[in-house]
């Protein structure tokens, strides 16, 4: 009799099992979700809105992994090649570049089924890369901390009134840029970096850190651990969320960034593919530039007017080879670390 | 021949074997070249990464750095633990011992990070240390972002590691020693000088060993208070992944310094059997 109850209950068991697994079959089979690789403070502060309504519009859920940087992202899509747990990945279009050098990483973009691909201004493209903004590199500041409430130029960082109160970027955030802006200020070029990374060494004094994570930088400039933190427009709105007021200024030479999607191959090219569509629409790019403080790259969109405020001037604005970049980079970062550490 | 305690040694094996395969296969991608701009590598067998890491000034620069931080941080521990294993080992004071003894599993107990951040807040340009010395009229001092502030971070972590391991040696020194002395006419700290710490040099180069390993490795403490200017093995090994993407040779340089740790340890594993034998009676 014990032996019949036990048998029940378990042919019970194996009949609700079996049942819910047809039912739930066709829906699993049916279900539409992508996964984003992308950077925390760009989801919650930009993209989590927008892509709810892209679920309810399309139908296709949205979930995330988080990537600390591009980089690191880099090195994560890398590790998941060929089988990744992500469709679309937020990216520095340098790193994308690196990325495409690498035939089993990202989809091509499949430009035909794009509608708003054609509205990307010139520069926001690759074969396998869509910008979704774009930003200036420059100097954030605590209008408060700083002598004269003012800062114009790379110059002043170098002098007696900011010692130990700059945040500046390590060589592994944004691509080495720091060194860049260095090395054109000190006559040098991308070509020849040693002058840049010698005048590094004279901001030694006033660097109170070299920040590897922008959270932890801009905490440090909220709480006025420091009052200058050398960035992109973006952190201008993150602190102003927070209360903090600060100001921009981005001089010359001004690198101008793009950061944006590319595909991953895995399966879910066309569902990324409407995602995608989504970031560089019109409707987005609005969001993007009037509530993330971004540059849109649609063509159609105005930037908006604090972001306007932060671009450079006219003949301001620099760009580098990407390549040129990912093929120097990790000299660069040893010939850093060496001139500037302890 | 009873085969049931090989079968149950199987999970074991199965453990250990993969940690030793990823290992091999580490070891293997380091003899390898990297295919540019891929994460994919190829062959023929080559010690070109060996010598490239080698020839690199930021390598060697930083392997002496890590051996000599971590030399540092554990003699500061050891310094700073060994008052605190005595006190839980031997103080007659039941409040004094669960004080110290909560202080040290609060430590263990919370995160690295938010450990890193309240260092933080206490280090800080604007630290509560900071605003104390301006509040006195003296000048501000640099504790974060540098060498002081990763080597009081990596102490604060290695503080309940050591004071545990050596708390467990100074019990199992018997007590009746100490009696025996002090009824002979020495003073507490004579004591204590020749009987209780000759016994617990053991203990003592075990925990320490246990430190220094901890140190060797440290990456979160480098990382969030450091400041981009203290360069540890760990901290460099990741910046060059994402840097280079080279991965043969970042492996080359993880083996390299993993064999400048084994030889430390190796060192101290000696250490630790010569003084069991000249100060302890260990016959092993």
């Amino acid at each position: 009799m014990r032996k019949n109850i036990g048998l029940r209950i378990a042919s019970g068991l194996f009949a609700v099992l079996a049942g819910t697994a047809l039912l739930a079959g066709p829906a699993a089979a049916q279900e539409k979700k992508i996964t984003l690789l992308i950077w925390s403070s760009t989801w919650n502060g930009l993209i989590k809105p927008l892509a709810e309504q892209f679920t309810k519009d399309t139908g296709i859920a949205v979930d995330i992994e988080v990537e600390a940087s591009s980089m690191e992202g880099l090195v994560k899509v890398q590790a998941m090649r060929g089988k990744p747990t992500a469709d679309v990945w937020f990216t520095a279009q340098g790193v994308a570049e690196r990325a495409a050098s690498d035939p089993g990483l990202l989809a091509p973009m499949p430009v035909d089924k794009l509608s708003n691909w054609k509205d990307i201004i010139p520069g926001g493209t690759s074969p396998t890369f869509a910008a979704a903004y774009y930003y200036p590199f420059g100097i954030v500041y605590r209008p408060d901390l700083v002598p004269g409430g003012k800062i114009t130029s790379w110059e002043e960082l170098w002098g007696p009134g900011f010692e130990n109160k700059l945040a500046l970027p390590a060589p592994s955030f944004f691509s080495g840029r720091m060194i860049l802006v260095s090395a054109l200020l000190a006559g040098g070029s991308i070509d020849n970096v040693d002058p840049g990374i010698e005048k590094l060494k004279k901001v030694k004094k006033n660097a109170a850190f070299w920040f590897t994570s922008d959270p932890q930088a801009r905490k440090a400039l909220a709480q006025g651990e420091v009052s200058v933190m050398v960035t992109s427009s973006s952190t201008v709105k993150t602190l102003a969320d927070q209360g903090v007021t600060v100001k921009m200024v981005s001089p010359k030479p001004a690198p101008i960034i793009f950061e944006g999607v590319t595909i991953l191959k895995g399966g879910k090219e066309d569902l990324a593919a409407q995602f995608v569509n989504y970031v560089i629409s019109q409707q987005w790019q609005k969001t993007i530039t009037e509530v993330w403080n971004m540059g849109p790259v649609n063509k159609n969109v105005p930037p908006a007017g604090k972001f306007a405020d932060v671009l450079p001037k006219d003949g301001d604005a620099v760009t580098f080879n990407e390549t040129t970049i990912n093929e120097r980079l990790a000299g660069w970062t040893e010939k850093f670390n060496q001139a500037i550490g302890q | 021949m009873p085969l049931r305690p090989y079968l149950l040694l199987l999970p074991a094996i199965a453990a250990f074997s993969l940690f030793a395969a990823a290992f091999v296969t580490f070891m293997v991608v380091s003899f390898q070249t990297a295919t540019p701009g891929t994460v994919l590598t190829h062959g023929p067998a080559t010690f070109a990464n060996y010598s490239a890491v080698i020839a690199s000034p930021l390598a060697r620069s930083t392997a002496l750095a890590t051996l000599r931080l971590a030399g540092l941080m554990t003699l500061l521990t050891a310094l700073l633990g060994y008052p605190l294993a005595y006190v839980l080992a031997r103080s007659t004071s039941r409040l004094l011992r669960r004080l110290v003894l909560f202080g040290l599993i609060v430590t263990f107990l919370s995160g690295g990070v938010t450990r890193a951040y309240a260092w933080l807040i206490i280090l800080g340009n604007r630290g509560l240390l900071n605003q104390m010395l301006v509040a006195l009229g003296l000048p501000t001092v640099r504790l974060a972002y540098n060498e002081t502030g990763v080597v009081i971070g990596v102490v604060h972590f290695l503080l309940p590691f050591f004071v545990l391991t050596l708390l467990a040696a100074l019990k199992n020194i018997p007590l009746s020693l100490e009696e025996s002395a002090r009824n002979l006419g020495a003073s507490r700290w004579r004591v204590f000088w020749h009987v209780v710490l000759p016994l617990s040099i053991p203990g003592l180069v075990s925990a320490a060993s246990l430190s220094f390993a901890g140190a060797l490795s440290a990456f979160l403490f480098p990382e969030l208070l450091g400041g981009g200017r203290v360069h540890m093995a760990s901290n460099v090994i990741f910046e060059t992944i994402l840097t280079d993407f080279n991965l043969p040779r970042v492996a080359a340089m993880a083996a390299l310094f993993l064999v400048l740790a084994l030889a430390a340890l190796a060192l101290l594993g000696s250490l630790e059997r010569r003084t069991a034998k000249l100060w302890a009676g260990a016959t092993r």
